[in-house]
């Protein structure tokens, strides 16, 4: 354990190092590959490095919508916006939007791009904190806090230095320190150096522990999801949404964009920019194709052990440490402490003294983090792996943070003062901070909302500005403001404002007759309780149902581009076409 | 790969031809295969049902090629002075 806060420092050692070496480099000509690293390196950064094992682990085959709407998003990247963003002769998407539309298209882009880009920073800080916080050993709020002052301190080293190379450095160390103990293991149990190939075992064996278990009732078939089976955690038409938001929301993510194809540094060359993008397909898919690998070796161990019918006093040390932070949950109950657990289980209606699969809760943020430990390939892996995380996040929350600036007009350096921008960052990373102590959802979660918001506000005018000449700047406020409001309201009330939002739209909800009368019941429950404690203790519990069936259609808030996206499409078409041609750009 | 840097704004008055043939191979390999995993579980390939492998990998690995060529025909396409 003492050796944890040693890959604390070489985290912060990484991330300082880059930076202080930036400052010392201008910003030159950096080629396609680099750039691809860089571009790669940017917009996975931390939340989806350390989040999309995650998904797989927790969904099975339905977490892999994240590998395709990541790389589908790359791919459209390369088609339809790098090639002709440099010919833009914009510095940033704000001022793309100016330039290419006038000025309150420019406005509203621009509250888009602070939107999205303060969720991803809100992401990335969540990730900072989650990894900080397992290698010191501390609350997940110091964690958080600490990783919020390295990245000030990061900003202030780096000043106006390159940040390319820098990103590009890092992608390496984050592929490193993800494939290496990957590679190992996969050639050391299953004889094949190659992870995306070599798991094929470990999903049959998955598969078949699976129905062992249900066998002797060490899992409960309502619950198990089997890893190979679709469909049982997202609906088709959910999947397809996540994938839609992921692609169409990488394809126009205002840091890659800014930093990638419209930077004053970047020539206007076609061929290099869509060269980069093909880089960063290449590059992204080696990561985030080996998630599922790593998703798969930890889904084994974990089935392994219970299949073990392991005693609830034997569990191993990791559900402590995760649990601590909130991230395990056994019996219903956060995983604190061997008594703490006993307690629960003992509590339950079929009282327990082995570990099943049903009594077991893993938040899918801490897979990625456990796995050294749950697959026993040791410490020094999730040191590496924790310590590569924090590095990217405070190495690309730069992205993010310099865009939040740029849309609130910190860059124009017309009248600003130097400390201008400066103090802008410093209290977005505030605010960003507070926000992912509070964690109101998870690093995933969080990090998917953020394409999401891109997706919404920004690409239906960002390819009509790009390949529809006809569209003007009427079109391009109608299809931001609808897009952008229909993605607010759908995410802000089924996450915030469930009990209201079901109340409201019951009747569009895919909430059956049971979970209908769960929420009357709950609902019921919370007008009836005592102020107090009491009280507070039944809104959670309505709150939290009610989360899980406020929906339109069955749609849920991950893949609300099914219905932010046609919004914006349409908003953009229709009113393009019943207003005037524009007549410069 | 040949170099083709193009001046600022020299595309402007030509036509931009969208890439018809490379979007419908992304919808095809992100947007349809991944719906028809059930069907396609009954092959294996590297001794991974074939629905599986492809949404966690094989897409990927598919969209890359068509990435590759496709960049390759625009570089063409450019050098030939018709984008």
């Amino acid at each position: 354990m003492a050796f944890q806060p040693v890959f604390f420092a070489l985290g912060l050692a990484t991330a300082f190092g880059l930076a202080f070496l930036s400052r010392r480099k201008a910003e030159g000509r950096v080629s396609s590959a680099v750039r691809g690293l860089a571009l790669a390196a940017d917009s996975i950064s931390a939340p989806f490095y350390l989040g999309l094992a995650g998904a797989v682990f927790t969904w099975g085959y339905d977490g892999l919508a994240f590998v395709l709407g990541l790389g589908g998003g790359y791919f459209l990247l390369q088609l339809l916006v790098a090639p002709l963003l440099p010919l833009a002769a914009a510095n940033s998407v704000s001022d793309y939007f100016g330039k290419r539309y006038g000025r309150t298209p420019r406005v509203l882009a621009s509250f888009a791009i602070v939107l999205s880009m303060a969720a991803l920073l809100v992401a990335q800080l969540i990730a900072a904190g989650l990894a900080g916080a397992q290698l010191l050993q501390v609350n997940y709020a110091v964690g958080v806090a600490a990783a919020a002052v390295a990245l000030l301190a990061c900003i202030a080293i780096r000043g106006r230095g390159a940040t390319v190379w820098a990103a590009g450095v890092l992608f390496i160390v984050m592929l490193a320190a993800f494939l290496g103990p990957l590679v190992h293991f996969s050639t050391s149990n299953y004889g094949v150096p190659i992870p995306q190939i070599a798991y094929s075992n470990t999903v049959w064996q998955i598969q078949s522990l699976e129905e062992a278990l249900l066998e002797q009732d060490l899992a409960d078939p309502a619950v198990l999801k089997p890893l190979l089976r679709p469909f049982l955690s997202l609906s088709p038409v959910n999947f397809l949404g996540l994938i839609l938001g992921l692609a169409l929301g990488l394809a126009s993510l205002p840091n890659v964009l800014s930093r990638h194809f419209l930077a004053p540094t970047v020539p206007p060359n076609v061929h290099a920019a869509r060269w980069s993008a093909v880089f960063a397909l290449l590059f992204a898919a080696l990561l985030i194709t080996a998630a599922p690998a790593l998703a798969a070796y930890a889904k084994l161990s974990l089935l392994s052990l219970v299949a073990d019918r392991i005693a609830l006093a034997d569990l191993p040390a990791w559900m402590f440490s995760f649990g601590n932070l909130g991230l395990v949950e056994i019996c219903g109950r956060a995983a604190t402490d061997v008594a703490a657990v006993t307690q629960a289980c003992s509590g339950l209606p079929d009282a327990t003294t082995v570990l099943r699969l049903q009594d077991l809760t893993l938040d899918p943020d801490m897979i990625t983090l456990a796995a050294p430990e749950i697959t026993g390939l040791g410490k020094a892996w999730l040191g590496a792996l924790a310590a590569a995380a924090l590095a990217a996040a405070l190495v690309t929350a730069d992205g993010p943070l310099g865009s939040i600036v740029d849309a609130l007009g910190g860059s124009d350096t017309s009248g600003a003062t130097r400390w201008e921008p400066l103090a802008m960052a410093a209290a977005a990373v505030a605010v960003a901070a507070v926000a992912a102590v509070a964690r109101p959802a998870g690093m995933l979660t969080t990090a998917t909302w953020a394409l999401t918001l891109a997706a919404a506000g920004l690409f239906p005018a960002l390819i009509a500005g790009l390949w529809w000449r006809r569209a003007n700047a009427a079109g391009a406020a109608a299809a931001i403001l609808a897009g952008l409001t229909v993605a607010i309201l759908y995410i802000g009330a089924t996450r915030f404002f469930a009990v209201w939002f079901f109340d409201a739209f019951s009747s569009l909800s895919s909430a059956g007759p049971m979970a209908s009368e769960t929420f009357d019941d709950l609902k019921q429950a919370w007008t009836a309780a005592a102020p107090g404690a009491a009280k507070d203790a039944a809104w959670l519990a309505l709150d939290a149902h009610a989360q899980s069936i406020a929906n339109l259609w069955g749609i849920k808030n991950l893949a609300t581009v099914i219905l932010a996206v046609p919004a914006g499409i349409v908003s953009l078409i229709v009113v393009t076409l019943l207003t005037p041609r524009q007549e410069t750009a | 790969m040949q170099t083709s840097p193009e001046p600022a704004g020299a595309s402007k008055p030509r036509r931009r031809h969208i890439p018809i043939v490379a979007l419908f191979a992304w919808a095809f390999l992100v947007l349809v295969i991944p719906r028809l995993v059930e069907q396609l579980n009954i092959v294996d390939v590297f001794a991974f049902p074939l629905g599986f492998f492809m949404t966690a990998q094989g897409s990927l690995f598919a969209l890359l090629i068509v990435a590759i060529l496709s960049a390759r025909h625009r570089d063409k396409l450019a050098a030939s002075g018709e984008e």
